[in-house]
């Protein structure tokens, strides 16, 4: 095994600590920690959120997935930019103007209920924890492909640095080590798709050879968008759509553009940005299925970016590729995981301690360790399935609310309340019920109808519960807001005016 | 965009007629951005809202006022077709794009010819699901973004005709 990965994972981390010292200095005050002061230039931010949307599921997980299971794996990317197209749509620009810092922040101030306001915040833990679980899993999965040591040292070792930046440097410093991060990932993948695509083309073999095969092996049409499953395939995509909307750490992100123009056209860049990082992440899927078959298992599939540019560049040049790919690699966890953290900590501080900056710090190294022990005691799953089972939840559980609440008058405390006991009490059966299923033995998918008792179409339903899940969860909202003879907050028309009409104009 | 234009209503006072009122567009936003706005960051609770006034904390010029003045019923009218215009955009953008995810889904999904289709090396329908759906997602994105834009312009340019902008605040210095 080279050392090299490992001094490319070394200057990644210290880039990242000079770049959080650096926020440090320049944060100051309370604000400057929960949202960056609001005054984050358009493109360092939407650097940022991209460099935090982009985590181990599409860094390692996509191309992983794709040569494991084939074309449905684009879904995931599909959905997850078309989710990012939601939030423009619906929620970027008034939640930037609601003027809360938190999720819970805009629940409370928008139905001016303490009790939906602790119902969401515990929700949004759930949902950032689940969320950080897959990042210190592909930590694990990383670190012992690169070098003789136990999976933990990874998951330790991710932890350790994205509790000790968030806590030192808040927002301030985040927005700047995630725009480093979404540069150096994309770098990671890009710059080693050019050489692998060089070496299929021939340039690094005596004589120009051409890897040839068959596209109808490499590419059958079964495993390909020809071979879709129609309610899975909608089931998911409706999730992925509408699960970036109840992120905690995407809305958060608003809160540091100037106002609500700014905020829709960071998004847009955001837009761009994710783009062209998913079609890398795809090619190099594709690719994957070309050169390395022998990779197709579960458990393993998920390392194959790892070992393209071995594979295929010879020599020295290869290795650095490897350690190139290692370090964004580890940049999509630290990023990703420490947007969560920031996010998580802020609403545990405001909720539990006041919102000091003392205690901000203290809920950011708790709000590592709680997804690091459960990253410890799990087994790895596929990365980029478990970040989307992470969406399925938020959306039945918070997106219904949030949209509502942003345009809805009519949404009550109560109804919004029950709408998110609903939804997430329904998704996280159906996704219990359908993994003890899976355990058992029975599969997830809607072939072999009656397998052992268990419809095929019983397991679907559960395995991609959000099609059922989130039409309820609504559903149960307008009807409990609608019944509730105390009518929404007296309050509404004004907060919902406040949303709605832009800032006034900066000279 | 089919939304009534209230501008044709003859009867709405001229622009800069009407003495200037406490409401201007966007002064109920709190006093902490104003000033962060101007590169100084001032130190405050993190409790957004520590006031009784609420979340929506309005600076003094915001919406409790005891005399309301004219011009404020205009506003409210402009603000509602304001929500509904933004609402009905992002409604359209967001139908027509499920229309077109489904017909590119539908195309490469049940179209076997196009299989036989090998563009370096990979089938057409693969290539259309890894890459066909980004440029789409981006357009809308693009489109959405300038048709709000214009919307708030539209709205701006209404709420401050009817209210005046006869002594217009530091704030609105070089505002047209």
């Amino acid at each position: 095994m080279s050392a090299l990965p490992l001094v490319a994972i070394g200057l990644l981390l210290l880039a990242t600590g000079l770049i959080g010292f650096y926020g440090l200095r320049i944060s100051r005050t309370t604000s400057d920690f929960f949202v960056a002061s609001r005054t984050v230039r358009p493109v360092w931010n939407a650097s940022a959120i991209s460099g935090e949307y982009l985590s181990a599921g599409t860094f390692l997980g996509l191309s992983g997935l794709v040569l494991l299971s084939g074309a449905e794996a684009f879904w995931f990317p599909v959905g997850y930019a078309a989710g990012y197209l939601l939030v423009l749509l619906f929620v970027a620009g008034p939640l930037r103007r609601s003027g809360a810092y938190t999720i819970p922040d805009f629940v409370h101030a928008r139905l001016d209920s303490v009790v939906a306001r602790r119902v969401t915040s515990v929700l949004v833990l759930v949902i950032g924890w689940l969320y950080v679980v897959p990042q210190l899993h592909g930590a694990a999965l990383v670190i012992t492909s690169v070098a003789p040591v136990p999976p933990w040292v990874g998951s330790v070792g991710i932890a350790v640095v994205v509790s000790a930046v968030v806590a030192a440097g808040g927002m301030r410093s985040i927005t700047f080590v995630q725009a480093f991060q979404f540069w150096v990932k994309l770098t990671a993948l890009a710059l080693p798709l050019v050489f692998v695509l060089m070496a299929l083309g021939g340039a690094f073999e005596p004589g120009g050879a051409v890897v040839t095969f068959d596209p109808a092996v490499v590419f059958p049409h079964d495993a390909g968008p020809g071979g879709l499953d129609a309610y899975a395939t909608v089931s998911l995509l409706l999730a992925l759509l509408l699960g970036t909307t109840g992120l905690p750490h995407v809305l958060v992100r608003f809160y540091t553009s100037p106002d609500g123009g700014s905020a829709r056209r960071t998004t847009v860049v955001v837009l761009v940005m994710i783009s062209v990082f998913y079609m890398v992440s795809s090619t190099l899927g594709l690719v994957a299925r070309v050169v390395a078959p022998d990779l197709a298992e579960p458990g393993v599939a998920d390392t194959v970016v790892l070992t393209l540019p071995t594979r295929l560049v010879p020599g020295l040049g290869g290795e650095l590729l490897a350690a190139l790919v290692v370090a964004g690699a580890f940049a999509a966890f630290l990023g990703t995981s420490s947007g969560l953290v920031v996010a998580l900590a802020g609403v545990v501080s405001q909720d539990l301690f006041g919102g000091t900056v003392r205690s901000f710090r203290w809920s950011a190294v708790a709000c590592t360790l709680i997804p690091l022990a459960f990253a410890l005691v799990t087994i790895p799953q596929g990365l980029v399935t478990s970040v989307g089972t992470v969406f399925v939840f938020a959306a039945s559980a918070l997106s219904p609310v949030i949209l509502l609440g942003v345009w809805w008058r009519r949404l009550t405390a109560r109804g919004a309340v029950a709408g998110m006991v609903v939804g997430s009490v329904l998704c996280a059966t159906a996704l219990l019920a359908s993994s003890a299923l899976v355990a058992a033995g029975y599969g997830a998918g809607p072939s072999g109808v009656t397998a052992d008792g268990v419809p095929g179409v019983v397991r679907a339903l559960l395995a991609q519960p959000a099609a059922w899940t989130i039409p309820l969860a609504t559903a149960t909202v307008v009807v409990v807001s609608l019944l509730d003879r105390h009518g929404p907050p007296l309050r509404t028309d004004r907060f919902l005016r406040r949303l709605h009409v832009p800032e006034r104009r900066r000279p | 965009m089919s939304d009534p234009d209230p501008t044709a209503d003859p009867s709405r006072p001229p622009a800069g007629g009407v003495p200037a009122t406490a409401w201007r567009p966007g002064t109920q936003h709190s006093d902490t951005e104003a000033v962060l706005g101007r590169g100084r960051v001032r130190v405050r609770s993190t409790d957004p809202w520590p006031d009784a006034d609420g979340p929506a904390g309005d600076s003094p010029s915001g919406g409790s006022r005891a005399h309301p003045e004219e011009g404020d019923d205009d506003v409210a009218h402009y603000t509602r077709g304001l929500v509904r215009a933004q609402l009905r955009l992002g409604l359209a953008c967001v139908v027509s794009f499920l229309a077109v995810v489904t017909l590119l889904t539908v195309t490469m999904s049940a179209v076997p010819a196009l299989d036989a289709v090998v563009v370096l090396g990979v089938p057409l329908p693969w290539l259309v699901h890894a890459y066909g759906f980004y440029p789409v997602i981006v357009a809308f994105a693009v489109v959405f973004a300038v048709a709000a834009a214009r919307n708030e312009r539209r709205y701006r340019a209404l709420a401050e005709g009817s209210t005046g902008s006869s002594e217009p605040g530091p704030d609105e210095a070089g505002a047209p």
